[in-house]
């Protein structure tokens, strides 16, 4: 990574944190509180927006998981897992922020209702994804199957959307807002969208140097089995013995 | 400011800005791995 490239990268986190602080002094300091919650329904800031790309990240997983089996290029796959990964941090932030306003709302931590029994299965989808992935063997065959259970996990994101508006549920079907509230939702979906983005980036960048390093190494060993403890043997002794075995080969 | 709203905003930061700081350290140490790497390969492991 060039120093141009890591300084823009600084910048960028530097301004996402900044737009953060500063949405949470919005919150605070200058938006009103809603009559009949009180300052509690400020939580829903946080809430809505993380909750919004949580179904943008699944959304990037479904998209990237059908692409890889459509090119067959390994970078849709790091993506897939990428976007993933970062949809159970985000779905996680939800189901928190959602059971603490639950609790001081309805005055219970969790009940049964269509939308948060949809999410909470979203969220165990995610998690399952992840363990899949880490307990297949082989590169190829791990991008096959979690492409396929990353289309079919999305299936539920329809479902948590919809399941408010056609199914009787403790969440409202849509919302009113004052001016000054809406101002400040509008203005939370900037540095939590920033934040989702760029969360998702550096995953796939981390994800993209761990396959490449994967295959340069894969790549770089012995032709024939019966040549492995040569090879291995060399390694003990250094880069050089290993070149020279491999030459010897 | 309401007890709930501080553990709501506590909670979803630390949730997500402990993962960006996570995947920082993590790819800190990939730089550091790969820098040790090159210096072996250019020196051969650090033998003669």
């Amino acid at each position: 990574m060039s120093s141009v490239q890591g300084r823009l990268i600084r910048s960028y986190w530097i301004a996402v944190a900044l737009l953060f602080a500063a949405d949470l002094v919005l919150i605070i300091r200058y938006t009103p509180d809603e009559q009949t919650m009180g300052a509690v329904q400020k939580i829903f800031y946080l809430h809505l927006p993380v909750a919004i790309n949580t179904f943008l990240a699944c959304l990037t997983a479904f998209v990237a998981s059908i692409a890889y089996l459509w090119h067959r290029e390994g970078w849709w796959d790091d993506l897939a897992a990428a976007a993933a990964r970062v949809s159970v941090q985000l779905c996680a932030v939800v189901l928190a922020t959602g059971m603490i306003w639950g609790r001081a709302a309805w005055g219970v931590w969790w009940t049964w209702s269509p939308r948060l029994t949809f999410s909470l299965i979203l969220f165990l989808l995610y998690v399952v994804y992840l363990v899949i992935r880490s307990s297949v063997e082989g590169r190829e065959r791990r991008a096959i199957i979690g492409s396929v259970y990353a289309i079919i996990a999305f299936l539920d994101v329809p479902l948590v959307w919809l399941s408010a508006r056609l199914l009787p549920d403790i969440h409202p079907g849509s919302v009113q807002l004052e001016p000054a509230m809406k101002m400040t939702l509008l203005a939370s979906f900037v540095p939590v969208t920033l934040l989702a983005v760029g969360l998702v980036v550096t995953r796939f960048v981390l994800n993209r140097t761990a396959s490449v390093t994967a295959n340069s190494v894969q790549a770089s060993k012995p032709r024939d089995i019966r040549t492995a403890p040569l090879v291995t043997g060399a390694a003990l002794h250094g880069p050089k013995a290993i070149r020279q075995a491999n030459g010897a080969l | 400011m309401n007890n709930y709203v501080i553990a709501a905003y506590t909670i979803g930061s630390l949730l997500l800005w402990g993962y960006a700081l996570s995947m920082w350290l993590e790819s800190r140490a990939r730089v550091r791995v790969e820098r040790r790497q090159s210096h072996d390969r250019k020196t051969d492991g650090g033998r003669p």
